[in-house]
């Protein structure tokens, strides 16, 4: 640089050659990771976009012709209202609960506990990720079944007569289990927004007599709310695009939207349906991002 | 049925094949084969591909526990990858908008797909001078109307049908009496105490059974087919669940938390008693039943057909149909194997009236995919589920 | 703790009820019995030697193993790179492709996974554990690279620089300097990379051949018909992975020191 400067009226050029270079370099670098998700995620995508406005010729063929009518019939079709507004409200409140659950919890971690025992304590959260989420589903059988532990433990201690048949296969099976499975990222993720907070601040809140309430709304739930808007929208777009988790467990309501869309694109074979309602289905969760960011945003002033 | 009076030998469940050949001294530890995983995993995969059959069905169909097979498997080399479907639209699924071509080299279908299977390219005309033992099979599954209509038309033999049977209810036998009608799950003492399989065509027949309006060529109208989907959302309404699968069923079975599902499979009560659940039994309600007949296929693009016809051709041997019939609780095709099987299993399906009741009193589940303008298509079978299920 | 908060009472019955199932999937794979609800029959290894002696399982493991390994090959070079590129030089459109490159986490697996096979249908890819291969590298490149690119945002470019005017050429700045600072963030990545691909079934469920991955067999007996060795093989890979945890942290302090 030193050199550069130097040579006075030259400096121009070699900046530019040196910014040229360095925009090579740095294309160099990107340019891989930018192919793998060009490729085997966005041409897919659009590809997969385009065929929601396609024609269906039935099991997996597709007419090239410009329809708007998947779209019309996505939206109309009274099943998949019905559908919708269970798996949108059942992955809503599954959000909800394990952002709620997770506060008190990672609250405790970061600020109350000794750092050794904060590692462990967040090594233990990590670990209950280390098994199969399959696995984790099918062992609330055994937990929640008929003869299963909580319903023999009930019985034997004189609650109830009869084994209470709602626990499994039903929404709050379903629902139990999407808390279970994604309550662990809700507290890594709170955990990691609180980690940014400087205890001497929660200190200064004491003292200027603010209570534990207090100083949580006015100092912790703003300083977190990235975490927060952040463990709700990951909870909430995982869990109301399961297709396994109401299949094994949901009972009766036992289909979710994310059911019918793999159902309209692999068993019926129609491509352009099941994409428009998948499309829809994004659509709706980046709203709902969208609306949870401003959100944010607001609550930080 | 048959549970009771199956001998211990014949009870053997994979699991305990499994435990046999680890006492015979094949056991194989994990660490070893993770190391070959990192090395030479694609050259055992070559080697092994040379009598590998890759099949993808319903769970049974691939023969694994039946003596004849696994014999003939062990003398040839043969190593079979399984992979089971939930329902029937699992296999239209995979072989359509699946990628499933090229990748199985065996499947079947249950014969009403026949025609709408052929005309979506699935399967491939069969060389049937490497299946001589299909000759075995009774004339009403080779020639005449019925094999003409399903497996055998245009010119080419498409599938060969291997067994059949009837749907009705499976129930737990120690807990409660034979349902005779469905509308015995109704009653109050079997509320939230059965399941409701997911299994479309099954169901939509004997919806039509149970409500009066069933055709033997599957034709209704959008009215008949709300009023039948209408019944099964009042048995929803006493259920405890939807049944994933026949394989589910007999978990649900034997964990105590049913004690009945329609539609049935007889197969299960094998499934539940491997389960150590030996009461499960199967019972065809006065209604009636779908009655089904499964045929192997060799789907097209496949890959090492040799060693699928060679497979296929030896279950149609009289002991691979006896032992088949035995294990899934079905029918044979074979009336020669009827003499080789036990007393129970013979006593299951009147053999003598065979052409009796497939052609008369239970002709076979038709799927209307080709249907005359004003009646539901097999499209509209399945969305009519799909708003069931909802 | 100075004294029993209610705080840290909720916080061990949060634990509790996150570890209550995979207690009962430990405590099942050692039952003497196929059944899965109590009373518990008493104590057996047989799930285990059935998990041992079964070809299904060993060619699930290796299968899962292959996409696996050639994933947290690819994604770590690929992360490692743009993360370098993204987080040194600021460039015309560096928030885009980050947004790029961060974008697969915000899709449901369903989304990636009917995108892929339609696409791969239409194309006539015969599926297989490529395939599968495909999906995971999209799907696990954002977490990679937000593991790699907080590290990278915290690095000390001087120490480069210093080696640079040592007459380090850039390849061995690299090598020498600042591998070695990055590398325990690249192998917690890594890491992470490998369980989320060992685990995968939402997008393998789609995209996958006649080979079936370990989580794919499992779905499938979970849906068809259970026994304990389910939760024998689980077990063994929890503790798998605690092993390896442990020792991927041994290694990680080493390197730091």
């Amino acid at each position: 640089m030193t050199a550069a400067a130097a040579l006075g009226g030259r400096v121009g050029t070699v900046n530019v050659r040196i910014r040229r270079r360095r925009r090579l370099v740095v294309a160099g670098l990107v340019a891989p990771a930018l192919l793998v998700v060009c490729g085997a995620l966005l041409v897919p995508a659009v590809n997969l976009i385009v065929q929601s406005f396609l024609e269906s010729s039935g099991y997996g063929g597709v007419v090239y012709h410009f329809t708007f009518s998947n779209y019309l019939d996505a939206v109309r079709d009274p099943t998949y209202r019905t559908v919708a507004w269970h798996s949108f409200g059942l992955g809503a409140l599954a959000a909800l609960i394990c952002v709620v659950a997770g506060y008190p919890a990672a609250y405790f971690i970061t600020f109350r506990l000794h750092p050794r025992w904060r590692n462990l304590a967040l090594f233990l959260v990590v670990v209950s990720l280390f098994t199969s989420y399959l696995v984790r589903l099918y062992a609330w059988y055994t937990i929640l079944g008929g003869n299963g532990i909580v319903n023999t433990a009930l019985i034997h201690l004189g609650i109830v007569n009869h084994p209470l048949l709602f626990l499994l296969f039903s929404r709050w099976a379903v629902l139990i289990a999407f808390v279970n499975v994604f309550l662990p990222y809700s507290v890594l993720m709170l955990t990691s927004a609180m980690q940014n907070i400087r205890p001497e601040l929660l200190e200064n809140a004491r003292d200027l007599g603010a209570s534990p309430v207090r100083t949580f709304s006015r100092v912790v739930l703003p300083l977190t709310m990235t975490g927060a808007v952040g463990a709700f929208v990951y909870t909430f777009i995982l869990t109301s695009g399961d297709y396994i988790t109401p299949s094994l467990l949901g009972g009766t309501s036992s289909t979710s939207l994310a059911n019918i869309v793999s159902d309209e694109f692999v068993a019926l074979g129609d491509r352009p349906g099941g994409a428009a309602i998948s499309c829809v289905m994004l659509l709706v969760f980046f709203a709902v991002y969208l609306a949870l960011s401003r959100l944010e945003r607001w609550k930080g002033i | 049925m048959t549970d009771e009076l199956l001998s211990p030998a014949q009870r053997i469940t994979r699991r305990e094949l499994v435990r046999r050949s680890l006492l015979g001294g094949a056991a194989v530890g994990l660490a070893p084969s993770l190391l070959a995983a990192l090395e030479g995993s694609a050259a055992a995969a070559t080697t092994a591909a040379s009598g590998t059959i890759d099949f993808f069905s319903w769970q049974g169909y691939d023969l694994l526990d039946e003596p004849v097979m696994k014999a003939f498997r062990k003398k040839n080399g043969i190593t079979i990858h399984s992979t089971y479907v939930n329902t029937h639209n699992d296999i239209t699924a995979k072989f359509t908008a699946g990628g499933g071509k090229g990748i199985y080299n065996l499947s079947t279908y249950e014969a009403g797909y026949g025609p709408f299977y052929v005309g979506l390219g699935i399967p491939q005309p069969l060389d049937m001078s490497k299946i001589p033992n299909f000759k075995n099979a009774h004339p009403i599954f080779r020639t005449g109307a019925i094999a003409s209509k399903w497996w055998h038309f245009k010119g080419h033999q498409w599938a060969v049908p291997f067994t059949w049977g009837i749907q009705g209810i499976n129930y737990q036998s120690d807990k409660i009496k034979a349902p005779t009608s469905y509308q015995d799950l109704l009653k109050p003492a079997l509320k939230k105490k059965f399941g409701v399989t997911d299994d479309p065509v099954a169901a939509i027949v004997i919806g039509a059974h149970a409500t009066g309006v069933f055709r033997a060529d599957s034709l209704y109208t959008k009215a008949q087919l709300s009023k039948i989907i209408a019944f099964w959302k009042t048995l929803k309404a006493n259920a405890r669940l939807i049944v994933p699968s026949y394989g589910n069923m007999a978990d649900l079975f034997a964990s105590g938390e049913i004690v009945a599902a329609t539609p049935g499979w007889a197969a299960v009560n094998s499934f539940a008693a491997s389960k150590g659940d030996k009461a499960v039994k199967h019972v065809a309600p006065k209604e009636g039943s779908a009655t089904f007949c499964d045929a192997f296929f060799i789907p097209s693009g496949s890959k090492n057909t040799d060693v699928v016809y060679a497979y296929i051709n030896e279950a149609f041997t009289l002991e691979a149909q006896a032992q088949e019939a035995e294990n899934l609780v079905q029918a044979a095709v074979c009336p020669g194997a009827v003499k080789l099987m036990d007393k129970a299993t013979r006593a299951l399906y009147p053999y003598a009236q065979i052409t009796q009741i497939l052609t008369k009193t239970a002709p076979l589940e038709v799927i209307p995919n080709n249907v005359p303008k004003g009646y539901a298509t097999f499209a509209d079978w399945n969305k009519a589920w799909e708003q069931f299920k909802a | 703790m100075r004294r029993p908060s209610g705080l840290g009472l909720y916080t061990v019955l949060l634990f509790l009820f996150l570890f209550a199932p995979i207690a009962v999937v430990v405590l099942f794979s050692f039952n003497k019995t196929a059944g899965l609800t109590f009373p518990f029959h008493g104590w057996s290894l047989r799930w285990y030697r059935a998990v041992f002696s079964s070809s299904t399982y060993r060619d699930a493991i290796v299968a899962s193993l292959r996409v696996a390994v050639v994933t947290v090959v690819v994604v770590v070079v690929v992360g490692t790179l743009a993360g370098i590129g993204l987080t040194r030089h600021a460039f015309r459109g560096s928030g885009v492709v980050r947004a790029l490159l961060l974008f697969p986490a915000a899709l449901p697996g369903l989304f990636v996974g009917i995108a892929l096979l339609s696409f791969f249908v239409q194309t006539k890819v015969t599926l297989s554990l490529w395939t599968v291969t495909v999906g995971h590298l999209v799907y696990v490149l954002p977490y990679f690279f937000l593991v790699v690119a907080s590290r990278l945002q915290r690095f000390d470019y001087l120490l480069e620089e210093a080696a640079r005017d040592l007459g380090a050429g850039p390849w061995t700045t690299f090598r020498r300097v600042t591998l070695p600072l990055i590398a325990p963030s690249l192998i917690a990545g890594a890491l992470v990379v490998f369980s989320l691909s060992w685990d995968e079934v939402f997008i393998t469920f789609f995209t996958i051949g006649a080979q079936n991955t370990l989580p794919l067999v499992i779905y499938s007996t979970v849906k068809q018909s259970v026994d304990p060795s389910v939760n024998a093989i689980s077990t063994l890979l929890l503790a798998g992975s605690l092993v390896f945890i442990f020792s991927v942290r041994r290694l990680v302090v080493d390197l730091q020191q």
